[in-house]
């Protein structure tokens, strides 16, 4: 499996699209299984890092095979998208179903006390982000990378092969244009 | 906006950026003279920047491992007269959420059988049963059951909400002094121990599965696996099939085994000494930072545990008295004839252990006193602190009497010898 999953890798990185379809499925399989397993762990968990997930699954399916940088570069990336799509998929299957007349009532009590929900909103941000891509797609990426892969900038100038300025520079660019989108 | 003019705009908020407030505003005066419109582009991004807080500064974490595990509640989402806050976590037998009873206005713990499992009877029988075994039990160490119920389909059990953390955390963070282990296995021991007398044994007691408080208080939880003895025996149709529901991720797997008993490994009938192999376990990585059974594979740690016997824990920690290997010893007997029968057996001597250690402890630093006076009224103030039993003080007393008798004893043959040996 972990040849498999190099080569996938490695073919990827010189341009093989194919190859990405192909490992997309299988690194969400893995995301999804370690995810229940931390969930798992302890009957009551504290918190989860999604970039815990992300290491832990290159781990598992690159491991310490040798692979260009490159490559672990673009695992992080992919990781990221997936997380965004599966995230934002999600959100709209709650909109719907919400919508559907399921019951749903938020309580001014302990509920908001100890709510721990997102205050962003995913789908307005995903729009958001589309819009950003077409002005400027790496800041778009990189708000992707950071926000949904949880990469810190250093990681995220790796994985884009650019400087940690230009990564910080577009950061508090898109930050500041999603933020007045959103507040709109 | 285009392209161009976001570029545009980029270029002059991230220079503003490196200015001060009132440089800013000279600033893109001047720049933008002749394009009054880019100047308000410029000034609401900063505003906005200015205004972000936090905004998206950290991933969505939470939300993301939820999706990923297809976990089936919302936060506010009503599950009868309980709202859901969030979920805690995933177990074996469904999902954890913290809840608030919108009764009594307080938190608790929900635990919900996934409704794909409704129809699935066996399930639904053992999560009913799970909730009837830690309910029928009244013990401070053992979760107290609140309701059990069906609501539009899903299956639920209202437990008491537990701050703290789990013995797994515990152990994983850092060592523990050996009166603080003995304090946590007494704990656990005495609930076992009530469960036992109810025909409960848990079968999976390991660390993921007991909580304690910030006040020090055990918590044994997830009577998932627990099996009723004298009542379902008979129609019990997995009296032979112990092993805990384990799906997938290796490192699950053999989270779970390495707590196994040899005879819940073999598949055989399992009893209360089951808990006390499994107990033994804990008392174990407890006081060693590691388990007893490893292997790198399901197969090697069944075979660990079925074959082998654990590095003794006097190499593995200094301070481990001679009694406290034995008592680990026996609970962790491959035959469980050999096991302590019964958990008040060990938990009288891990009690008696935890005495004695609490003696050598106050008499070690009275002795640098030297005051023979002290230990007596230490002796009696520490038997009043214990929470437990009033023995502790006679046997304390008795003690210190004995030692200081020989002291007296002692002394006397001293002064004796030299009034005899005197130069004559």
């Amino acid at each position: 499996m972990t040849n498999n999953i190099t080569q996938l890798l490695v073919n990827w990185s010189d341009g093989d699209q194919a190859a990405l379809n192909q490992l997309m499925p299988l690194v969400y399989d893995e995301l999804r299984r370690l995810a229940e397993s931390y969930l798992r762990r302890q009957p009551y968990h504290h918190t989860l890092q999604p970039t815990a997930l992300v290491h832990e699954a290159y781990m598992r399916m690159v491991g310490q095979e040798e692979v260009a940088w490159e490559s672990r570069a673009q695992f992080f990336g992919m990781a990221a998208t997936l997380m965004r799509r599966i995230l934002v998929d999600h959100t709209r299957e709650k909109m719907a179903a919400k919508r559907g007349g399921g019951e749903f009532r938020l309580s001014l009590s302990e509920a908001d006390r100890f709510s721990q929900d997102e205050d962003v909103d995913l789908i307005a941000l995903d729009n958001a982000l589309v819009d950003l891509a077409t002005l400027n797609q790496q800041h778009s990426r990189i708000v992707e990378l950071r926000y949904f892969g949880g990469l810190t900038i250093d990681e995220t100038a790796s994985v884009l092969g650019v400087s940690h300025a230009t990564v910080e520079r577009g950061w508090n660019m898109a930050r500041a244009w999603l933020r007045r989108e959103l507040s709109r | 906006m285009t392209p161009e003019r976001y570029r545009q705009a980029e270029e002059l908020f991230s220079k503003a950026l490196t200015l001060t407030q009132a440089q800013r505003t000279s600033f893109l005066e001047t720049v933008c003279f002749a394009d009054p419109e880019l100047r308000v582009e410029v000034e609401s991004l900063l505003a906005a920047h200015e205004q972000a807080g936090n905004f998206i500064d950290t991933p969505p974490s939470k939300t993301a491992a939820e999706v990923l595990a297809g976990v089936n509640a919302g936060p506010g989402q009503m599950i009868g007269h309980y709202q859901i806050i969030n979920l805690l976590g995933k177990g074996g037998m469904g999902e954890v959420y913290l809840a608030v009873d919108t009764h009594l206005d307080r938190r608790v713990a929900l635990k919900l059988l996934p409704g794909q499992f409704t129809s699935n009877g066996d399930r639904v029988l053992r999560f009913v049963q799970e909730a009837k075994a830690a309910s029928a039990l009244n013990h401070p160490n053992i979760i107290t059951i609140h309701e059990t119920g069906k609501e539009s389909g899903t299956h639920f059990i209202a437990t008491e909400f537990i701050e703290g953390q789990t013995l797994r955390h515990l152990i994983d963070s850092s060592t523990q002094s050996l009166g603080d282990v003995l304090d946590i296995v007494i704990q656990v021991a005495s609930a076992l121990s009530a469960a036992h007398e109810h025909g409960i044994v848990h079968r999976d007691a390991k660390p993921e599965n007991i909580m304690i408080r910030p006040d020090g208080l055990v918590k044994v939880l997830d009577f998932g696996l627990a099996k009723l003895l004298s009542r379902r025996e008979a129609s019990d149709k997995d009296v032979k099939s112990p092993r805990p529901e384990i799906k997938t991720a290796p490192g699950l797997i053999l989270g779970t085994l390495q707590y196994m008993s040899p005879e819940q490994a073999n598949g055989k009938p399992v009893d209360a000494r089951t808990d006390i192999f499994t107990l033994g376990v804990v008392l174990y990585e407890l006081i060693a930072g590691r388990a007893p059974f490893n292997g790198d594979n399901a197969l090697e740690v069944t075979d660990s545990i079925l074959a082998a016997e654990p590095v003794p824990l006097t190499q593995a920690r200094g301070d481990v008295p001679l009694e406290l290997q034995r008592i680990v010893g026996k609970a962790l007997r491959k035959d469980k004839e050999q096991r302590y029968q019964s958990c008040r057996e060990m938990l009288a001597d891990l009690k008696s252990l935890k005495q004695e250690l609490e003696l050598k402890a106050k008499l070690n630093s009275k002795a640098q006193q030297s005051e023979i006076t002290r230990p007596i009224a230490a002796a009696k103030r520490a038997g009043v602190d214990e929470m437990n039993d009033g023995l502790s003080d006679k046997l304390k007393v008795q003690k210190l009497l004995a030692s200081m008798i020989l002291i007296i004893v002692t002394a006397a043959i001293i002064i004796g010898l030299i009034w005899w040996w005197r130069p004559k």
